[in-house]
């Protein structure tokens, strides 16, 4: 675990914003719907956070920037774990 | 034969050396001669008088005109010393009007006067739009003379790097050949200076928000003089702004066909000015729904300017142009011909301007944001829709379902995936827990459940994503066109573009009580909540309430309050939007439990 680098804490600290507050506050604002829609499991948000955790900031960072990148209706989807 | 290639040949040659000559030398020479007579000039409009320059006009009405500065131009340019400014004392509209004799305009759309005095378009108010929702309310005001509380106002005119000749300025007392401006019917101002020049203005109005000033100097003296055409309009005080982000308030302008912005306040004591060179476009103040341009013949080459000023011992912006210098021979004469429009920035007389007069990018006036591409289409449908059902906010709603519409098999592919995973949580629970420790064992549990339960979402996060900017974009349109003013729609809502009148606070006007203005405006805002966003808020509960609640206990408590936070939020938002709002959830709320009672069938 790398939980003193404080470069992993950050991407903590952004997913946990995203996921808690910016994520749902734009779903509800932009009126597309509301609720969780996420191809995968776990969701991107998650993942990259797992990613990070494990791999470190940069191999993390990245492996979890090209979960993003896959999700569109080609990219495949379900349970897609870090590996 | 060869006697006449040769004779060709020294025609040609001579031809080329001639033309050489031209092209190679004497026409860069003119052009190098021009450029440095543009440069000191304007140089000379850019110097910042200080105290001790013994160049700077001297004194009130003294003549030395708008050379002075068009950063400090105002004060030139208005007839007033830059060196020790005289303070005027600031008399109420009426009585400022009153300080000069004036030529009356009469247009559909524009009301108001010219001051003989300065020869300048200072007084315009707009007979079709009201200040406020009430039927007697006055009409908003535009520009104002310069000793007016809120002086606005425009000054065209010449400036010259000889200070030898006398231009007329803001005190000048022009002699006019009518009373009366109006559509078909010029005026044409005359004065006469005392170095040979005769000058003659003429103010032309259209039936819109046009007026065009053609500026002609005669030479009556013995020598050739440049002059150099300029126009600029002041705006004492800071203007005052809605203040959302999402719109564009303070200076725009177009130079070379690309969109200028800057705020007021991007003007400090260390930047003064802010300048463009263009080939034609136009430099102008805007608040959401007014705007005043200054127009030059878009033929010519300007220098634009933004600048921040003093307005009789006021605070003030400036925005000004600056065209190339025009040689005017002993006998000869020159003109120069601009335009200023002032009045409302209606989508279709704006388009209306740019492709009848060509005034360049007169449609970006409008702020159609970085989603232009959207928020222009929407606007053409539902300008259609408001002609076609005749009440703005229906054209809302209708426009909303046509939109919800088109997104009508995503969403419900998304609301379907959402149901099935709503199901499979607690087993996937299960398995986690269970498996817990066992990674390989977890994965092949997992992967197993998802392809037994085919959930297998079509769209995914990236449609969502783009949804997105295509609801903000119709929320722009409301936000910024003008044809939402003062538009009514049911019940107590008078107009759709400001907040909902009522307050659950005062228990809808029973208790004498309104948040006192010295409040930050979002608190003031916070504490007039009206009855829509309430509606708003309730749809928003609704709606969240059919999606699954998130796992972590502090996320979940976060999720629950902020349907209350944005409800709060949108309190001060105009009506037609917290109504758009609550209608698009209503709709997705109607939309999700269709399907869901579809799918338990």
């Amino acid at each position: 675990m790398h939980r003193r680098n404080p470069a992993i804490g950050l991407v903590t600290l952004l997913v946990w914003l995203w996921r808690s507050i910016l994520g749902p506050l734009i779903n509800m604002m932009s009126g597309s719907g509301g609720g969780r829609v996420c191809r995968f499991d776990p969701t991107c948000s998650e993942y990259m956070r797992e990613a990070v955790t494990s791999y470190g900031f940069w191999r993390g960072g990245w492996m979890g920037l090209k979960r993003v990148f896959r999700c569109h209706p080609f990219g495949g989807s379900g349970y897609d774990p870090v590996p | 034969m060869s006697e006449n290639r040769n004779l060709i040949l020294a025609i040609i040659l001579s031809l080329l050396i001639v033309v050489g000559y031209q092209f190679l030398y004497a026409m860069p020479k003119m052009q190098q001669e021009q450029e440095a007579r543009d440069r000191a000039a304007i140089a000379l409009l850019q110097q910042k008088p200080t105290g001790t320059t013994t160049a700077a006009p001297a004194a009130v009405g003294t003549g030395v005109a708008p050379l002075a500065t068009a950063a400090t131009a105002v004060s030139s340019a208005t007839g007033m010393a830059a060196v020790a400014p005289t303070v005027r004392p600031i008399l109420t509209r009426d009585k400022a009007l009153a300080q000069s004799q004036r030529i009356k305009i009469d247009s559909p759309r524009i009301q108001g006067s010219i001051s003989l005095t300065g020869g300048r378009l200072d007084d315009v108010t707009l007979p079709t739009y009201r200040q406020t929702v009430e039927a007697n309310s006055p009409p908003v005001t535009l520009l104002s003379p310069r000793d007016s509380p809120e002086a606005y106002y425009t000054d065209t005119g010449w400036t010259s790097l000889d200070t030898k000749i006398e231009l007329p300025n803001g005190e000048t007392v022009w002699s006019s050949n009518g009373q009366v401006l109006k559509p078909g019917q010029d005026v044409e101002l005359t004065w006469q200076n005392k170095t040979g020049q005769r000058f003659i203005r003429k103010f032309s109005i259209d039936a819109n928000y046009m007026v065009t000033v053609t500026d002609l100097v005669e030479n009556r003296g013995s020598a050739a003089i440049t002059l150099y055409p300029y126009n600029l309009a002041v705006h004492s005080n800071i203007p005052p702004t809605t203040d959302f982000f999402i719109l564009h308030e303070g200076f725009v302008g177009v130079a070379d066909d690309k969109l200028v912005e800057h705020n007021y306040g991007d003007l400090k004591p260390e930047v003064p000015a802010i300048e463009q060179e263009s080939r034609g476009g136009w430099t102008g103040l805007t608040d959401k729904y007014f705007l005043l341009a200054l127009i030059p013949d878009q033929a010519s080459r300007v220098k634009t300017g933004f600048r921040s000023s003093q307005v009789n011992d006021r605070q003030g912006y400036q925005i000004d142009w600056l065209g190339e210098g025009k040689l005017i021979a002993a006998g000869g004469s020159v003109s120069s011909t601009s335009r200023i429009f002032a009045g409302a920035k209606e989508v279709k007389t704006l388009e209306t301007y740019q492709k009848t007069l060509g005034v360049q990018r007169f449609d970006y006036a409008v702020d159609w944001g970085w989603f232009f591409f959207l928020t222009r289409p929407y606007f053409v449908v539902l300008d259609w829709l408001v002609k076609l059902v005749g009440n703005f906010g229906v054209a809302i709603l209708v426009m909303t379902v046509i939109i919800k519409g088109l997104f009508y098999p995503l969403a419900n592919r998304a609301y379907i995936m959402q149901n099935k995973m709503k199901k499979l949580t607690p087993k996937i629970m299960e398995i986690r827990e269970k498996y817990k420790e066992d990674k390989v064992k977890l994965n092949q549990e997992m992967m197993g459940i998802y392809k037994k339960e085919k959930v297998n979402p079509v769209s995914g996060c990236l449609p969502i994503l783009i949804q997105i900017p295509i609801f903000f974009a119709l929320y722009k349109v409301l936000f910024v066109t003008i044809e939402m003013r003062h538009a009514p729609f049911f019940g107590w809502i008078q107009d759709l573009s400001a907040a909902d009148p009522t307050n659950v606070f005062t228990l809808f006007g029973l208790l004498p009580w309104t948040p006192p203005d010295w409040l930050p405006l979002w608190v003031q805002s916070s504490l007039h909540l009206g009855l829509w966003p309430i509606i708003m808020g309730v749809t928003m509960y609704v709606q969240q309430k059919m999606n699954p609640q998130p796992p972590d206990p502090i996320q979940a408590k976060i999720f629950a309050w902020m349907p209350i936070v944005i409800t709060f939020m949108l309190s001060g938002f105009p009506a037609g939007l917290v109504i758009y709002w609550a209608w698009n959830n209503l709709l997705s709320v109607a939309q999700q439990w269709y399907i869901g009672r579809r799918m338990e069938t």
